[in-house]
């Protein structure tokens, strides 16, 4: 922080690496950041994607790995911010912003119970990688459950699989046929800790399966339309049980699913 | 800040900034939000989120949807209220030299003038009156060509409040002058414009609406030229300073307000791409002035050859 004048800015110009695509359109992007770099899992960074006006907006992006000068996203090359990106060359210069947001668990916990299952769906999958790394790291023992629409939708399954990881696919072309909520199913005890990121309709299926046991902790990472990515602008609002929208950049993106509601 | 000759030091009424640059209600959250990011001790003042005498919820989402150029957003006025404001905010934000200006709204010329009131008694420097946001069915663009209602929200304020008050003007009600001028004669210290114009993004495929609220506000540099033109008219049509707003994204833009005839400018969504635009304007703009051997800024103010 400034505050009295000293300086930990937040603000990075780092250096691309790396960028290639690893499946269908899905990319990764690895960058120098220059100055010492620490995320925890579940936070993302924001990324001036070009020097012009057009897209005007930073693009956010979970951070799917880390080493203290090097931050790695993985990114799906979609729309003109994410198609600008793909266009990026190792050597090139990258400002971004962070570690933003509310990890999925702080650096003196975990407070969570002993039946760990972290679930990721789709290219949302990229925050899990860095959180089952760290997870490890604690020697927390955990149940790794990734899913996709098929194969080619599937994040950087070389590394999952190093991390133990089980793999379904609505297509059956990688791993299980079916959905991750099925998989979860098999795995959930009372008193498990579920960690998420996914899209919308499966962190719904995950609520529902989780609430067949009893007390179980679901904390999920969310993805809504940001402006600023530093709790500015209030885009990016999710609502919560008790009727008050919060902020996914700086309040969440890690939420607790009893505490909000999935639209 | 720099070459000590230099002078960029402005007036917005009784309020003394260091340098012209200002932040835009509604893009600078309370201020402390950017403090990871800039020193805010090196901009003119920091002008809140709107402020009301109760929390605001806000919209629904999608609140916001960038454009050629632009964003178009509709948060609705989501606020701590003014109590929170005072308690959690105001406090953190004596840590810094910086004149902190609350931009103030209600659903009523009463809820306006509490607000006020409520902030008399703290260190806010002055206020900003919003009757121009677009994304609120009541207050806001409603009382933006309301004479007797701006009448009424101005002249309560100044009873209860006796450091400055700012109007801030929308563009969605036609040619400014006149109520420019209106606000003038009933008391206000200085003008700000402008706020967002009405706007609308469509999703094609799915037919509908981008933002729930279905209209918002656009900003950004799409809206750069229609704001210098609303400056250069409303800054000649009264003597009060007028703070110039509207898609200034560094120094060079801030300067073309101030030319056009703006004492200050606000740096809005700017703030969103680079969390450190307003103290990087504000740089700019004493390199500017060094590099063209101007020794102060107000030689700038309304320069513009005709």
């Amino acid at each position: 922080m400034y505050e009295n004048g000293k300086r930990d800015n937040m603000q990075y110009i780092g250096k691309v690496i790396g960028n290639k695509e690893i499946a269908e359109n899905i990319w990764r992007m690895d960058i120098a950041t220059g100055k010492i770099f620490r995320p925890l899992p579940g936070q993302f960074i924001n990324v001036l994607v070009n020097d012009t006006y057009e897209p005007l907006l930073r693009r956010p992006f979970s951070i799917f790995d880390a080493a203290i000068r090097r931050v790695t996203i993985v990114y799906k090359s979609l729309g003109p911010g994410t198609i600008a990106l793909a266009g990026k060359k190792s050597g090139d210069k990258l400002d971004f912003i962070g570690p933003l947001g509310k990890p999925y668990i702080g650096e003196k916990e975990p407070r969570i119970g002993y039946n760990v299952i972290v679930i990721g769906g789709g290219t949302g999958a990229a925050s899990t990688y860095y959180l089952a790394k760290y997870l490890g790291s604690k020697r927390i023992k955990f149940t790794f459950i990734q899913g996709a629409r098929c194969k080619d939708q599937m994040v950087a399954v070389p590394e999952f699989k190093k991390l133990g990881c089980v793999f379904t696919t609505d297509d059956g072309t990688l791993g299980k046929k079916g959905f991750v909520s099925s998989a979860l199913r098999e795995k959930l005890t009372d008193n498990s800790t579920v960690f998420a990121c996914g899209p919308k309709p499966m962190l719904k299926a995950v609520k529902e399966v989780c609430a067949e046991k009893k007390n179980v902790k679901v904390l999920a990472s969310f993805e809504e339309y940001m402006g600023c990515g530093i709790g500015a602008c209030l885009s990016c609002v999710v609502e919560t049980k008790s009727g008050e929208y919060k902020r996914v950049c700086k309040d969440g993106t890690v939420f607790d699913l009893d505490e909000v509601v999935i639209p | 800040m720099g070459d000590g000759k230099i002078s960029t030091a402005v007036s917005i009424g009784s309020i003394k900034l260091r340098n012209p640059v200002m932040t835009a209600s509604g893009t600078f959250g309370y201020g402390l939000e950017f403090s990871g990011y800039m020193n805010l001790n090196n901009i003119g003042a920091i002008v809140t989120k709107g402020l009301a005498i109760k929390p605001v919820k806000g919209n629904p989402p999608q609140r916001l949807v960038e454009t050629t150029a632009g964003i178009i957003n509709a948060i609705g006025l989501q606020n701590i209220g003014v109590e929170a404001f005072i308690k959690e905010k105001l406090p953190r934000l004596k840590a810094y030299k910086t004149p902190v200006i609350a931009n103030i709204y209600g659903t009523s010329a009463d809820e306006y003038i509490a607000v006020a009131e409520r902030l008399a008694s703290t260190s806010v420097a002055g206020v900003e009156v919003n009757i121009s946001c677009p994304n609120v069915k009541k207050g806001g663009l409603a009382f933006a060509s309301d004479r007797k209602a701006i009448k009424e929200i101005l002249c309560g304020i100044k009873k209860v409040y006796s450091r400055p008050v700012i109007m801030k003007l929308s563009p969605n009600v036609g040619p400014l002058e006149d109520i420019a001028r209106f606000c003038e004669d009933n008391g206000a210290d200085a003008l700000s414009l402008i706020n967002t114009v009405v706007g609308m993004s469509i999703d094609l495929e799915k037919r509908k609406p981008r933002l729930a609220n279905v209209y918002g506000g656009l900003s950004g540099p799409a809206i750069k030229p229609v704001a210098l033109a609303y400056v250069h008219k409303v800054s000649k049509a009264v003597s009060i300073p007028v703070i110039g707003i509207g898609g200034i994204m560094n120094a060079r833009d801030a300067l073309e307000f101030i030319v056009a005839g703006a004492s200050a400018v606000q740096i809005g969504m700017a703030s969103f791409r680079d969390p450190a635009a307003s103290e990087k304007a504000a740089k700019g703009i004493t390199d500017y002035l060094a590099a063209h051997k101007i020794r102060d800024i107000r030689e700038m103010i309304g320069s513009l050859s005709a």
